[in-house]
């Protein structure tokens, strides 16, 4: 092909319009933010709360048994709107803080002093007009439902000693086959990584996955619905343990089918 | 036929410094592709808004921003038209879908455009990366998810065609 033609084509070469320009130069100004808020997440956030869930099950008769826990730390003021859902067995016998739930929308779960304290790695920072939320999830295995029911018990008091409360529980162990316990807990956002911690030595993990993330506006999920809706639908779908959340797929192309493109674009 | 190859130098960019440095590459493979200026900017827009998401696991050792970018804008394309399609057999039963035509471009002549629009949307792809952005033949094959040398062949065959097209309007 004639080198002529090639170079109009090279200097016909379509230009943005000022309009998209400074749509993407917008688009830009906000990344740094985004950067930061993600940097930000090793430190301390006053005035957020973390829900930490979990659930537990166990199979009788293989006399093993399982332990989820999944954190998750919305905008304080979201609260925990299904706390107290499902809370039966020992959760009723192991108090939860005083008003918990509503109090939680107000405050932050966290001493002051300590929220002021030199950052931990699990914390997360504010982003200014953002919302974070923070959720973990973490199946343990424990040897039977004995040890299932001191494992319940203690990651209850887990929660209640990092000055967190406990959510709800449902806990399930029949004399015979699959026994389980499901357990939401909130604990403040510097003690996440205690919590982790402190409930991964209750059995054998299994499974563990942590996600932060940011939303702009002022509130995560649908009107009405606060952390524990979105924190027990996941609980709920993770009792399986073969439904863990995929990673997020690449960006790339490299699956396409290449010749696509002609059949989908119409006058190709 | 062998074609300059306008490389970017591997370093760590700030999105925003990418997002303008090759803004005008990614709408211009998208003018090239869709045939529609205004669907252009739509889909460069969400191309670069996908980017921005993405932007932290951007690898510049694997392939640079611009191709990145391509590949991205790529698959915004895709969905688009993919949505498209499956919204036009729900409403050909009522009205006949618009035909999308590429809108005047600025500096080329009518018969380079009337050949240009007669080609594939592959064929004026590979063009568009090729010729119009001067990616080199391995990193056009990324953007399309084929060889180098599937890439060399069709470019080869939309020139050649081009040419041909060109001759008859001539």
């Amino acid at each position: 092909m004639s080198e002529p033609l090639l170079d109009q084509i090279r200097e016909a070469k379509p230009a943005a319009s000022p309009e998209l320009r400074s749509r993407i130069r917008a688009l830009g100004a906000e990344a740094p933010s985004a950067r930061r808020s993600r940097l930000a997440s090793l430190h301390l956030r006053p005035g957020r709360a973390l829900a930490l869930a979990g659930s537990a099950a166990v199979v009788a008769a293989l006399g093993a048994g399982l332990v989820k826990g999944l954190t998750s730390e919305p905008q304080s003021h979201l609260g925990a709107t299904g706390a107290g859902q499902g809370t039966t067995g020992l959760d009723q016998s192991v108090s939860s803080p005083t008003g918990a739930p509503e109090s939680a929308t107000k405050e932050p779960l966290a001493p002051t002093g300590n929220l002021g304290a030199p950052a931990t790695a699990d914390a997360l920072a504010p982003t200014p007009g953002r919302l974070q939320r923070f959720q973990a999830e973490m199946r343990l295995r424990v040897a039977d439902v004995e040890e299932l029911s001191g494992a319940t018990k203690r990651a209850m008091q887990i929660a209640q000693s990092l000055r967190g409360y406990v959510v709800s529980v449902q806990y399930d162990a029949p004399a015979q086959g699959v026994g389980g316990a499901q357990i939401v807990l909130r604990v403040p956002t510097a003690r996440v990584q205690t919590a982790l911690t402190q409930l991964s030595a209750l059995g054998t993990i299994l499974g563990q996955s942590r996600d932060a993330l940011r939303r702009a506006g002022s509130a995560f999920g649908p009107p009405g619905m606060g952390d524990a809706g979105p924190a027990q639908a996941f609980a709920r779908r993770s009792a399986t343990a073969s439904e863990m959340p995929a990673p997020a797929a690449s960006p790339g192309t490299a699956g396409e089918e290449p010749d696509e493109i002609d059949r989908l674009f119409r006058g190709g | 036929m062998t074609l300059p190859a306008r490389r970017t130098p591997i370093r760590s960019v700030s999105f925003a410094a990418a997002a303008a440095e090759h803004l005008d590459d990614v709408y211009g493979y998208l003018v090239y592709l869709t045939r529609d200026r205004t669907l252009a900017e739509d889909l460069a827009a969400e191309t670069f808004e996908k980017a921005l998401k993405l932007w932290k696991r951007y690898d510049p050792r694997r392939a640079s921003a611009r191709t990145w970018l391509c590949q991205i804008a790529r698959t915004t394309a895709l969905d688009w038209f993919r949505a498209e399609e499956r919204r036009r057999r729900r409403e050909e039963s009522v009205a006949r879908p618009d035909v999308i035509e590429m809108a005047a471009s600025e500096g080329l002549s009518p018969e380079l455009e009337a050949a240009l629009a007669s080609l594939s949307a592959g064929e004026r792809e590979v063009i568009a990366l090729r010729v119009l952005l001067e990616l080199d033949g391995e990193e056009a094959a990324r953007v399309l998810g084929i060889s180098p040398t599937a890439v060399s062949t069709r470019l080869s065959r939309a020139l050649t065609k081009l040419e041909e097209r060109m001759a008859v309007h001539v």
